[in-house]
């Protein structure tokens, strides 16, 4: 089937996915034990003899772990069980030592909530979460020829697993859902959200049935996508895939699958048949998990403004378009540089947006730089506004001024100094060259007095050249104009 | 000859689950033996467990004396024992790992 | 015979020296007997030394300074073998100091050994060890009893003085009453499991073991202390008790009840009767009044036990894999056989049934029908002691219904071997306090005695209702 024909069959199917997201908590220690949570350890520096499971040895949980775990459950409106229970789920794997992982089975932290996102057609849409529960990371395994190395700095890590029910039907709406997710957990500083460390990650369900039938298709799983965009292509792929196979009168196996990020595309790793039996039983070392209401309360009073929220607040606030607020608000540190920007610009929100959405964004992700870290504080760059605002450079000289900004981490006005780049506003200077010019081109101005307009804007660049670039534009223009008119009559 | 509980087939599957090898002669057994202890504890099915709560931990049943959270712990750093002892016993290391046949990737 | 307390007195009075004490108990062990699996003789001399020294200062930490023990070997002590009696941990140095290891080392005590017992603490008679079965040390041709066999035969041929079982469905009472010696298994959830290698989490507990309920109480003020690496355990603060135990006398019998269920009585052997109903008259006698009461469901506690104990053991014992630690048996080039190649031959005939057990009982389908099951039923047994305790402040009942066992007797069948633990399994099923006291002696000559059980964490009402029957069988410590 090629894609023209592939495209047309897959309109006549709906696809329903379900997604589950493992997010790493940031605590300063593990689950069950003290030792340090870090991405950058050299192997087995940060192991104790409870992350290991050598014999005789118990899990204590970490306070934080189900402070943070509650705020994730409270912003995003899920209920909390004042009374949730510790399971164990048993498996073999030699990245997992204890030989289960302890899980929250039967009844997790919390249940019931739901993100909202904005669909297709700019609509709201409710994702309802289904649990959110507390669990462990296991350790890491390293191929070395025919055999594997086993690290365990990352066993017993805690993660929180947030189950979302499968009301998604298109790869970017599970993209809009993710973002969202990700979003309120940088909020809340629950988790450092980097998606190549391994913080956040994704596992997707995904079935497919003909429109205007009930029942549902069988579905299949993709584990450990740890990019927003490896999410929608696996999505994409594994629609594409199962349309195929029902097309051709073929079933949907029931499989898991994984997603190569260099063909983009899902390959199948086992199938239901080799499922795991966990045999799930309450975790004995472990006392059941209360919380309490003075709890729920100060960990309330202690939510920041949410993504949504700060979202309604700049659309009305900054009169910003959706998709500015949108952009801006994904990421708490952007929106408080945002925030401190305006505060110290005198111009229109709305530049200060497209600003730091298009250059500022665009440097720092080239060199991957977080914003906190940006070269250019956001006290500097309203500096550097004011400037344009001011007329003492144009916007197109800005952008110069910016890049050096960034590059060498001076000051607007350094820098503007340097390049020599005051912009040249005067009118009666530039009256004076607009004069002189005019007289130095004859032919071009008895053209232009005879009917061609249009050798208006040589004139005007004539200006701009003989500045270097540096006149205000508008006002070279105001004075040609002026200088030009005199000599019509 | 009565019926017995488990068969050999489950105590295979069984023993997969575990990861323990059974030779093909003892299965037999072992399912004996596991039949037996098994037919004995048919007996709870007598017991009218209606209504009752599952009794996981005795210290479930205490929960007031936990009161104090002197169940949790701070987020604290303490040392970690350091490669060389977390792989004191290691039956086979190299690079300061664990060191294994190879893993089929699971994930 | 000595005691804790006699020979704190004999140090203290300088009647001998610390390490003229450990030899004294260097000498009374019998390779024979094949109590231990290490002795560690050189850490031992050089303990008593030091306490030799601080003695010589005028300084006493405790009344366990200079004292020979040993250790069941599922205690983990650092930097020193811990084998838990198998072939799967033959070579396991643990890198980390347990509990009940540090609590002994602290207190000054000297470590004569680790001791033998029953693979993972499965078993009652200590011959399912790797390292061979353990005699008594009354007739060689009995059992100790198990699993802390090799804990009881250490005191009970006088190579320690004091020893650390464990009791997880009577582990440590059994031994305790085959060899004529004090065990007691504290509540559940008083004593720190940090340290102890995992059999059944919910129904394990470090048990002192002893030649005095007096010396059980030194033990208890050392290991009731909060440790933070145990969230299981409850914080009811340090006990303070040996002051007390030491001014008790008869006459705390004095208006206490005393729980009995007959039928449990009958169920014994005559020998074994006869010293019960003995027992019951001396306690009578002193004051206290026998309660008839009922407990409906304890007949149902062997297979409750036998599912939730090897549920738990199953995955308890799923982290020896040969892969981090322990015996390996690697194959060529594929995973999963190194694994069953490993667990295999390295766990005995008993544990892989009991894993077997326990796993099947947890597997898909079955939950429901065993586990939850068996769990729901453990808190009927709960409940009926519960009730009973309304009308008794403590329940008397048998811990065997015979003497030791002949070895190899065992009885062939799985079933037969597991109702040995009948009166034990109740108090850890509803992790009640239960202390195995010495009392009389079979046709046979060899020991027998009783248990008493008391309320959750009534331990230190029950450690004084034990010294005052010792005070009353003329006992002094």
């Amino acid at each position: 089937m090629n894609s023209t024909e592939l495209n047309s069959k897959r309109n006549n199917y709906v696809a329903v996915i379900g997604l589950e997201v493992h997010a790493q908590l940031a605590t300063q220690t593990k689950a069950w034990c003290h030792c340090e949570v870090t991405a950058h350890a050299l192997e087995n520096t940060k192991v104790c003899e409870v992350c290991s499971a050598q014999p005789g040895t118990l899990p204590v949980l970490n306070k934080k772990v189900v402070e943070f775990a509650s705020k994730m459950a409270m912003a995003t409106h899920c209920k909390i069980n004042d009374l949730s229970f510790f399971d164990r789920k048993n498996y073999f794997y030699p990245d997992l030592p204890k030989g289960y992982q302890i899980s929250q089975f039967e009844t997790p932290l919390a249940q019931d909530g739901y993100v909202e996102i904005t669909n297709a057609n700019g609509e709201l849409k409710k994702i309802r979460i289904e649990r959110i529960q507390i669990e462990e990371d296991t350790g890491k395994s390293t191929h070395e020829g025919e055999m594997s190395l086993i690290n365990l700095n990352r066993a017993g890590t805690p993660l929180i697993e947030i189950v979302g029910k499968p009301d998604i039907e298109t790869a970017e709406e599970a993209s809009s859902y993710l973002k969202q997710l990700h979003s309120i957990l940088t909020y809340l500083g629950v988790c450092h959200g980097n998606l190549q460390e391994g913080n956040f990650r994704c596992d997707v369900n995904v079935s497919i049935h003909k429109k205007g039938t009930n029942v549902w298709g069988t579905r299949t799983e993709t584990k450990n996508l740890n990019s927003f965009k490896h999410v929608e292509k696996a999505i994409e792929n594994e629609i594409e895939r199962q349309v195929e196979i029902l097309e051709s009168g073929e079933k949907v196996i029931q499989q898991t699958l994984g997603f190569d990020p260099e063909t983009l595309k899902v390959k199948v790793l086992r199938t239901k048949s080799d499922a795991h039996d966990y045999r799930y039983f309450p975790e004995p070392d472990l006392i059941p998990l209360v919380i309490t209401e003075q709890e729920k309360t100060k960990w309330m009073n202690e939510l920041p403004e949410l993504p949504k929220v700060k979202q309604e607040r700049f659309v009305q606030d900054y009169s910003l378009p959706v998709y500015d607020a949108e952009v801006l608000t994904a990421d708490k540190n952007l929106a408080h540089y945002f925030e401190q920007v305006v505060k110290n610009y005198k111009g229109e929100p709305k530049k200060a947006s497209n600003w730091i959405m298009v250059e500022l964004l665009r440097l720092l992700n080239e060199f991957n730089i977080d914003v906190q870290k940006s070269p250019v504080s956001d006290f500097e760059l309203a500096e550097l506004l004011n400037a344009v605002f001011e007329g003492k450079i144009s916007g197109k000289q800005a952008k110069d001024v910016f890049i050096k900004m960034f590059d060498e981490k001076k000051g607007a006005l350094e820098v503007i100094k340097e390049l020599g780049l005051v912009q040249i506003s005067d009118t009666s200077a530039l009256k004076e060259l607009a004069e002189k010019l005019v007289a130095a081109h004859p032919t071009q101005t008895e053209q232009y007095l005879s009917g061609k307009d249009r050798l208006f804007g040589f004139f005007v660049g004539l200006v701009m050249k003989e500045t270097k670039g540096q006149a205000n534009p508008q006002v070279a223009n105001d004075v040609m104009l002026e200088v030009l008119n005199k000599l019509k009559k | 000859m009565s019926e017995k509980k488990i068969n050999e087939q489950t105590v295979k599957h069984v023993a997969g689950l575990a990861m323990l090898k059974i030779e093909e002669s003892e299965l037999g057994p072992y399912s004996e033996q596991l039949s037996k202890i098994l037919s004995h504890i048919d007996e709870l099915e007598k017991v009218n467990t209606e209504g009752v709560q599952i009794f996981a931990n005795p210290m479930r049943e205490c929960m007031h004396l936990f009161k104090d959270h002197c169940d949790r712990r701070e987020d604290e750093i303490h040392a970690s024992l350091g490669p060389s002892l977390v792989l004191k016993n290691a039956p086979d290391q190299k690079l300061n790992q664990f060191k294994i046949e190879a893993v089929i990737a699971e994930e | 015979m000595k005691s804790i307390y006699e020979a704190h007195l004999a140090l203290k009075n300088k009647k001998m020296s610390a390490l003229e004490l450990l030899e004294s108990c260097l000498s009374n062990r019998s390779e024979k007997n094949n109590a231990f699996i290490s002795v560690t003789e050189d850490r031992a001399k050089s303990e008593a030394i030091k306490a030799d020294e601080k003695i010589a200062r005028g300084e006493w930490t405790s009344y366990l300074q200079g004292i020979p023990y040993s250790l069941k070997d599922l205690f983990v002590t650092e930097g020193l073998r811990t084998t838990a009696a198998s072939k799967i941990l033959y070579n396991y140095i643990p890198p980390y100091e347990g509990f009940v290891a540090s609590a002994f080392k602290n207190a000054g005590a000297v470590l004569v050994g680790k001791v033998s017992l029953d693979e993972f603490g499965m078993g009652s008679t200590n011959e399912n060890s790797a390292f061979g079965p353990v005699l008594n040390p009354l007739n060689a041709t009995r059992v100790p009893g198990g699993s802390s066999g090799g804990s009881a035969a250490s005191i009970a041929e006088g190579s320690s003085l004091v020893s650390m079982g464990t009791d997880t469905g009577g582990s440590s009472r059994l031994p305790a009453n085959f060899c004529g010696i004090v065990g007691f298994k504290p509540s559940y959830g008083r004593v720190s499991r940090f340290g102890q290698i995992a059999y059944a989490s919910s129904l394990d507990q470090a048990s002192p073991m002893g030649n005095s309920v007096l010396d059980i109480g030194i033990v208890m003020e050392h290991l009731s202390k909060k440790d933070p690496h145990d969230a299981s355990q409850v914080n009811l603060g340090q006990m303070k008790i040996v002051e007390d135990l030491l001014k008790i006398d008869g006459e705390y019998f004095k208006g206490k009840k005393i729980g009995l269920c007959m039928e449990l009585i009958d169920g014994c052997k005559e020998d074994v009767k006869k010293a019960l109903l003995q027992a019951l008259d001396l306690m009578k006698n002193n004051g206290a009044t026998i309660v008839n009461i009922e407990l409906p469901h304890l007949k149902y506690s062997v297979s409750s036990y036998y599912i939730i104990a090897t549920c738990e053991a199953s995955a308890n014992l799923s982290r020896y894999d040969g892969i981090h630690y322990g015996y390996r048996k690697s194959h060529n080039g594929q995973l999963e056989d190194t694994y069953k190649e490993s667990r295999s031959l390295g766990f005995g005939e008993e544990v892989k049934k009991r894993i077997l057990l326990g796993t099947y009982s947890l597997s898909s389908g079955y939950y429901d029908a065993y586990y939850s099951k068996a769990c729901k039923v453990r808190r009927l047994i709960a409940q009926d002691f519960n009730h009973a305790f309304l009308n008794c402040d403590v329940i008397f009942s048998p811990v065997c219904a015979s003497t030791a066992f002949e070895l190899g007797e065992g009885p062939k069948d799985p079933v037969q071997m597991y109702m040995n633990d009948l009166y034990t399994i109740p108090a850890n099923l509803a992790g009640l306090p239960a202390l195995a006291l010495p009392f009389g002696n079979g046709a046979d000559q060899m020991p027998t005695g009783f248990q008493l059980i008391g309320k959750q964490f009534g331990d230190e009402a029950l450690l004084k209702l034990g010294r005052s029957f010792e005070v009353l069988t003329g006992k002094k410590f």
